[in-house]
C-alpha cells in the first residue's frame, strides 16, 4: 500500500515472489511498477521480476512497459549446494551445510549480495562528514572472504553471530552476557552456537553414537536446549513425573538441576527454594516456577497484554463470507481486522447482505506436495513440474453439474479482484459446506502457479482481498467467497472488464465490507 | 545368481503418495522428462509406467462407506443432516507405487532377441542400453505393461533397480526416498516374510481388503521380484489380476508352427500330387 | 472424478455382443499392457511378405519338380522379392540400420525374433541362389539344392509370424497361440498361390487353384475356431478396423478361390483369382494385426479373461 502510496521507493526481494505468493497479486503488481527500483534475487527469472515485460496487466493494457518508471535488478542466486550456511528449523535446531560445489555463472550467495553491498556502500560514503553516513562508516565490516568469487566465510558471521567475550574469546551461552559492553553477541538465542571456537551448528554425531535426545546433532537454540521449559517434566519437588519418561530432574547431592538435556532454569535453584519478598526479576522466580521467561513463573493459557484482539479466541466469519456470523449476530467479522479498501482492493458483500449471492460459493486455497509456496524452487524443475504441471480447481460433481464444468476442462473463477482460469479437477474428496440448513459449494485451489516457469498457470492470489489479522498482520486467504463458470477466461481487456462487471452486478462500493458492526 | 535374489516389497497401506520415489528415481537414473500435461486423474499426471517412468504412484479416489467404523463429530441433527447434495458420501483415496516387477520368469528377457535385457546377479532384471536394438519385442511381451521404446530413440527402456547402486551395497533410489517405508528393499525371503506378517496385522486391524499382489512363487510369472500389499483388487491399480508369462505356451506354439508348416507342405504337395506332372 | 473408469464405456460399432458386456474394472480405463510400437505396415507387411516368400518356394519346387518351369521361375523370383522386401521393412521398423547386427549376437530360441532372424539368414541366400540360378540358367544342381533347401525352409517362414506374434501378452494373439500359425499357413498358402495365378501362365496353374481353394477352406475353418478360442476377445477381431479387415480376407480369399476354381484357366480369371487372393492373405496380416493393438489398448481383454480364470479357480 506504501508502494501504491508513492512512500516506499524501493523493494528487495529475496527468495519471494510476491506476484504469486501475496494476496492481490494484481496489487503487488501494481504496486512495484510504483517504485524506484526493485531488487530480485531468486534462481530464475520469477514473475516478480518479469512483471513489467510479460504479466498480466500487460496483456490487459493496464500497464505499458514503456510507461513504468521502476528500475528492476535480477540477481541470480546461489542454491543451498552451493554455498556453505544453516538452516534453522521449527525445532529451534541451526543446521550447518557445507558448499558442495561452486555457483554457477553469475549466481552467488545471499551472503557474498550483503557483504559486498555493504562494502561497496561503505566504500562509496569514505570520507562523508554527513552525520547520517555516520552509523554507516562506523561499521565493523571485515569478514574474511574467500575463493575466486570473494565468497565470505558464513563460519566467521556465525562466530560473530554467536559472540565473543572480553578477551575476544568465544561466549559458551548467554548467561554470560554482561550489560557493560565488555561481551559482543549478534544476537542473544543464537549465543554459544559457536561455543569453544567450534561451529556447533555443524556437529552430525550419529544417533547410535549417542543417546535419543542426540545433543550432539547441529545445536538448538537457546543454549543447545532441545526441549524448552524441560523443568516441567520434573516435578515440584524436583522428582521426574514419570521414571521412564524421566528427562530433566534436580540433583539433591550436587546440588544441581541435571538430566538428558541442558535444563531450562537456574542451575542451583533448589525445587524448595522461596524467593525474598523484594526479590525481582529472575529472582522472584520460586524453585517450582518452570516457565522462567514468563514474568510470574506460571504456564499461561492467554496474554493479559500485548494483543490488538484477546486475550481469548472467538468466532468470526471470514472478511468474505457467505454467511451471517451464527455466534455474534451483530458483529460478523472481527471489528479491529486489518482493511486496506481501495481501488483493487474491494471486498463482498458478505452473508444476507445484497449482492452477496453474486459471490456464491466459497474458496479455499491449499498447497500440494509437488511444489514449494510459489513456485520459484519448484516450478522450474522439469521432474517436478512434470507431477503438477497445470492451475487446476477441485469441485465437488454437484458443483460441477451445477455449473457445466467438466473434469479435465476449463473454469474461471471470479472475485471482485480479478479472474483466473483452472483445468477442473471434479473429486468427491471436496464436499459441500452444511452450515445453518445450508449447503454452499466449495472450490479448492492450489496455490503455487504463476505465468513464468516450466509449468505454468494463473495465481490463486490474484482473487484474494488485502485483508490481515490484527495481532499477526496475517493475509486472509484461506477462505472466501467467488463465482465460478465453464470456460476460459477473457483476455486482454476483456478481462477488467468481466470483472468490473462483476462488482457493478454486486453493487459493490468501496464501503462493502468495510463496516465494523452491523 | 552370485549374489542373494534381492527386490521390492511395495506395501500401499503406508503409501501417502508424496511421489518423492517418481523424483529420487528420475534424479538418479538421469531420466527425461516425459509430458507436462494435466490429466484430471486425481492427483497422477504420470498415468502410467514407461520408457521415461520407472516408479509411477497411481491414485484412485473411491466412494468406500463399509467395514470403516465412523465416530459421529457432532451430536444431534448433523449426522442426519447428512443427505448429500451430490454423491459425497465417505471415500478412501488409495495409493501405490508401481515398478517393474523384476519377474522370476521375465517375458521381455525371454523373447530379447539380442541379448540385451539379462538377469543379474542379484536375480533383477535389466536392458543394456548398448546392446538394445529398438526392435520393441519386449514391449507387448511384458504382461503388465512396464517397458517400453523411448520415442525418437526407440529403444526400450525401464527399471533396473538401480543396479549401479546394489553394485555399491546401496538401496535402490526409490525405496532410500520413501519416507513412510512404503517401499521396502531387500533380499526376497526377508521381505515375503515381512510382508505375509503385515497382511495378517491388517486383518486382525479390519481391514480385510489387504492383500499379498506377485508374492507367490507358484503364480504365472513365477513370483514377482517387486510384489505388493493392495488394499483392492490389482485391476483397480492399472495391474493385471492373473498375469502369466507368455513364453511358457512358447514350446506349445512351436509345435503348432511346426505342424502347420509341415501342413502346408503336405497341402501343396497333395495338390501338385493331384494334379500331376506338366502343363495343365 | 470419473474415478476408475468401472465399465459403462461407449458402446462401438459393429457386431453386439449376445450377451452384456461383462463388468470390470480398470485405472482411469487405461491399458493394462503397452502395445507394440511396430508401424502395421511394417510388421504385418513382414507377415505377409513372409508368408508370400515362405510358401511361394514351396510351390516353386513343386513346379519346378513338375516341369513347371516358367511358374517356377517367377516364384522364385517373388520369393526373393518378398524376402528382400521384408528384411528392408524389419530394418525400416528399427529405425537405425546399424542396429540390426545385434540381432546376430545371440541365437535364443525363447526368442521367436531372434530364431526368425536366423531362419532368414539361412532362407534368404537359398531363395536368392535358387532365384539366379533360375534366372541366369546357371549352376542348375546348385539351384536345385537352393529350390529344395528354401521350400523346406519356407513353410517354417510361413508359420514362424504367427509364434512370434502369440508369445506375447497381446490377448487377441497369446489367446489364439495355437491356431494362428495355422491361419498364418493358410493365408501363406492363399497368398503364394494368388502370386501363381498372377503370374504363371494359365496351363501351368492347376496346383495353384487347387492350394486356393485348400487355403481358402483352412483360412476359413480356422478363423472360426480361433473366435471361438478367444472367448470375449474375439470382439476385437469382429469390431472396428480389425473386424472389417478380417472380413474383406475371407470374402477376397473365399471368392478368390472359387475365382481361380471356375475361371482360372483364363487368362483374366486367372489374374482376377489371384490378385483377390493375395489381397485376402494381406487383409487377413492386417486384420489379425490390428486386432491384436485393439485389445492392447482396451484393458478390458487383459482383464476380463484373467478375471474369470481366477475366479474358476476359486470357485
Amino acid at each position: 500500500m506504501a508502494q501504491l502510496d508513492g512512500d516506499c521507493k524501493g523493494y528487495f526481494l529475496m527468495g519471494e515472489n510476491p506476484a504469486v505468493g501475496s494476496a492481490n497479486t494484481r496489487l503487488q503488481r501494481l504496486g512495484m511498477a510504483n517504485l524506484d527500483w526493485l531488487v530480485v534475487r531468486d534462481f530464475s527469472l520469477i514473475e516478480s521480476a518479469t512483471w513489467w515485460k510479460d504479466g498480466p496487466e500487460i496483456e490487459t493494457g493496464e500497464l505499458r512497459t514503456e510507461d513504468i518508471g521502476t528500475e528492476v535488478f535480477f540477481f541470480p542466486a546461489a542454491a543451498h549446494t552451493e554455498k556453505s550456511g544453516s538452516f534453522t528449523n521449527t525445532n529451534r535446531w541451526v543446521q550447518w551445510h557445507h558448499q558442495a560445489v561452486e555457483p554457477e555463472g553469475d549466481a552467488r550467495s545471499d551472503l557474498w549480495f550483503m557483504y559486498h553491498l555493504g562494502r561497496r556502500i561503505k566504500e562509496e560514503l569514505a570520507g562523508s562528514t554527513d552525520p547520517m553516513d555516520r552509523p554507516v562508516l562506523d561499521l565493523v565490516w571485515d569478514y574474511p572472504v574467500d575463493g575466486e568469487l570473494d565468497e565470505p566465510a558464513a563460519d566467521a558471521v556465525l562466530a560473530e553471530i554467536s559472540g565473543h567475550g572480553p578477551g575476544g574469546d568465544p561466549l559458551s551461552a548467554y548467561t554470560e552476557l554482561k550489560d557493560d559492553g565488555s561481551t559482543r553477541c549478534g544476537c542473544w538465542i543464537y549465543c554459544g552456537v559457536y561455543a569453544d571456537g567450534v561451529n556447533q551448528a555443524a556437529r552430525k554425531k550419529p544417533e547410535w553414537e549417542q543417546d535419543w535426545v542426540a545433543a550432539e546433532w547441529a545445536w538448538a537454540w537457546p543454549a543447545n536446549r532441545r526441549i524448552l521449559y524441560n523443568r516441567a517434566s520434573a516435578a515440584p519437588d524436583g522428582t521426574p513425573w514419570s521414571e521412564r519418561k524421566k528427562y530433566v530432574w534436580w540433583d539433591p547431592g550436587q546440588g544441581r538441576w541435571t538430566g538428558r538435556d541442558v535444563p531450562d532454569f537456574v542451575p542451583d535453584r533448589a525445587p524448595d527454594f522461596e524467593p525474598d519478598e523484594d526479590a525481582t526479576g529472575p529472582d522472584a522466580l520460586r524453585g517450582d516456577d518452570p516457565f522462567i521467561m514468563q514474568a510470574d513463573g506460571k504456564g499461561w493459557l492467554y496474554t493479559p497484554a500485548g494483543l490488538e484482539d484477546g486475550p481469548l479466541p472467538t468466532h468470526y466469519e471470514p472478511q468474505d463470507s457467505p454467511f451471517p456470523n451464527a455466534l455474534h449476530p451483530s458483529t460478523p467479522r472481527n471489528p479491529v481486522r486489518h482493511l486496506m479498501p481501495r481501488e483493487g482492493n474491494r471486498y463482498h458483500p458478505s452473508g444476507d447482505e445484497k449482492g452477496a449471492e453474486v459471490f456464491p460459493y466459497v474458496v479455499t486455497t491449499h498447497r500440494l506436495t509437488e511444489h514449494f509456496t510459489a513456485g520459484g524452487m519448484s516450478r522450474w524443475s522439469e521432474y517436478l513440474s512434470e507431477l503438477q504441471p497445470e492451475f487446476f480447481c477441485e469441485v465437488s460433481p454437484a458443483l460441477a453439474r451445477e455449473r457445466g464444468l467438466e473434469n479435465g476442462g476449463w473454469a474461471t473463477i471470479v472475485t471482485a479482484r480479478n479472474a483466473v482460469e483452472a483445468r477442473v479437477l471434479v473429486t468427491d474428496r471436496i464436499r459441500p459446506l452444511r452450515v445453518e440448513g445450508r449447503a454452499v459449494h466449495q472450490i479448492g485451489l492450489p496455490f503455487h502457479w504463476g505465468p513464468n516457469g516450466v509449468a505454468r498457470g494463473d495465481a490463486a492470489n490474484e482473487l484474494m482481498a488485502i485483508a490481515l489479522d490484527p495481532n499477526a498482520h496475517i493475509q486472509e486467504d484461506k477462505a472466501l467467497t467467488a463465482d465460478i463458470r465453464a470456460g476460459r477466461r477473457p483476455r486482454g481487456p476483456d478481462l477488467p472488464k468481466l470483472v468490473a462487471e462483476y462488482r457493478s452486478r454486486a453493487g459493490i462500493t468501496p464501503d462493502t465490507g468495510t463496516e465494523v458492526r452491523k | 545368481m552370485s549374489e542373494e535374489r534381492v527386490g521390492f516389497f511395495t506395501d500401499t497401506s503406508v503409501c501417502i503418495g508424496c511421489k518423492a520415489c517418481e523424483v529420487a528415481c528420475k534424479e538418479w537414473n538421469a531420466i527425461p522428462e516425459d509430458g507436462l500435461s494435466l490429466t484430471a486423474m486425481s492427483y497422477d499426471n504420470t498415468q502410467a509406467l514407461g520408457a521415461s517412468t520407472w516408479r509411477h504412484v497411481a491414485f484412485i479416489e473411491q466412494p468406500r462407506p463399509e467395514g470403516r467404523t465412523e465416530l459421529p463429530l457432532a451430536q444431534g441433527e448433523s449426522t442426519a443432516q447428512e443427505t448429500p447434495v451430490g454423491g459425497d458420501g465417505e471415500l478412501r483415496w488409495l495409493m501405490s507405487s508401481d515398478v517393474c516387477k523384476h519377474c522370476t520368469h521375465a517375458a521381455c528377457l525371454d523373447v530379447c532377441p539380442t541379448g540385451s535385457l539379462f538377469r543379474t546377479e542379484f536375480g533383477t532384471v535389466v536392458v543394456q542400453e548398448d546392446i538394445c536394438n529398438g526392435c520393441g519385442y519386449c514391449v507387448p511381451a511384458c504382461p503388465y505393461g512396464v517397458i517400453e521404446q523411448r520415442p525418437h530413440d526407440g529403444r526400450a527402456f525401464k527399471c533396473t533397480m538401480c543396479y549401479d547402486r546394489l553394485g555399491a551395497g546401496r538401496e535402490p533410489a526409490c525405496a532410500k526416498a520413501c519416507p513412510t517405508e512404503s517401499i521396502q528393499f531387500g533380499p526376497l525371503d526377508e521381505l515375503r516374510e515381512r510382508a505375509a506378517l503385515r497382511v495378517d496385522q491388517l486383518h486382525e486391524a479390519g481391514v480385510t481388503d489387504a492383500r499379498l499382489y506377485g508374492h507367490d512363487p507358484d503364480d504365472g510369472v513365477g513370483g514377482d521380484g517387486a510384489f505388493f500389499l493392495l488394499l483392492d483388487r490389482p485391476e483397480v491399480y492399472g495391474l493385471p489380476p492373473d498375469p502369466v508369462v507368455t513364453t511358457r505356451d512358447l514350446p506349445a506354439m512351436w509345435q503348432h508352427a511346426g505342424t502347420a508348416a509341415l501342413s502346408l507342405l503336405g497341402g501343396l504337395a497333395a495338390c501338385f500330387a493331384l494334379t500331376g506332372r506338366g502343363r495343365r | 472424478m470419473s474415478t476408475t473408469g468401472r465399465a459403462g464405456r461407449r458402446r462401438r460399432r459393429g457386431e453386439q455382443p449376445v450377451v452384456p458386456r461383462a463388468d470390470f474394472e480398470s485405472y482411469y480405463g487405461r491399458p493394462v499392457i503397452k502395445a507394440p510400437s511396430w508401424a502395421a505396415p511394417d510388421i504385418a507387411g513382414y507377415f505377409f511378405l513372409g508368408g508370400l516368400a515362405g510358401a511361394g518356394s514351396v510351390l516353386a519346387a513343386g513346379a519346378h519338380l513338375t516341369g513347371r518351369t516358367t511358374t517356377a521361375t517367377a516364384l522364385k523370383v517373388s520369393s526373393l522379392a518378398a524376402v528382400s522386401l521384408s528384411a528392408a521393412v524389419l530394418i525400416h521398423d528399427l529405425g537405425k540400420p546399424s542396429r540390426f547386427a545385434n540381432m546376430l549376437r545371440v541365437f535364443k530360441p525363447t526368442s521367436p525374433m531372434s530364431m526368425g532372424s536366423w531362419l532368414l539368414g539361412a532362407y534368404g541366400p537359398a531363395a536368392g541362389a535358387a532365384a539366379a540360378s533360375a534366372v541366369t540358367d546357371r549352376s542348375p544342381r546348385l539351384g536345385g539344392a537352393a529350390t529344395g533347401a528354401a521350400a523346406l525352409l519356407g513353410p517354417v517362414v510361413a508359420t514362424y509370424t504367427a509364434v512370434l506374434a502369440a508369445d506375447t501378452a497381446v490377448p487377441a494373439w497369446h489367446g489364439v497361440h495355437r491356431e494362428l500359425p495355422y491361419l498364418f499357413a493358410a493365408s501363406a498358402t492363399a497368398a503364394a498361390s494368388g502370386m501363381a495365378l498372377v503370374v504363371g501362365p494359365t496351363d501351368e496353374n492347376a496346383p495353384a487353384r487347387c492350394a486356393a481353394g485348400l487355403a481358402a477352406l483352412a483360412d476359413a475353418a480356422v478363423t472360426k475356431a480361433a473366435e471361438r478360442r478367444l472367448g470375449m476377445v474375439a470382439e476385437t477381431w469382429r469390431e472396428g478396423r480389425a473386424g472389417a479387415l478380417l472380413r474383406a480376407a475371407q470374402v477376397l480369399t473365399a471368392g478368390g478361390a472359387v475365382t481361380g476354381a471356375l475361371f482360372g484357366g483364363r487368362r483374366g480369371g486367372a489374374v482376377a483369382s489371384g490378385l483377390a487372393l493375395l489381397a485376402g492373405s494381406a487383409c487377413t496380416r492386417f486384420g489379425v494385426f490390428a486386432a491384436g493393438i485393439a485389445s492392447a489398448k482396451d484393458p478390458r481383454y487383459t482383464v476380463v479373461p484373467q478375471r474369470e480364470r481366477l475366479d474358476e479357480a476359486s470357485a
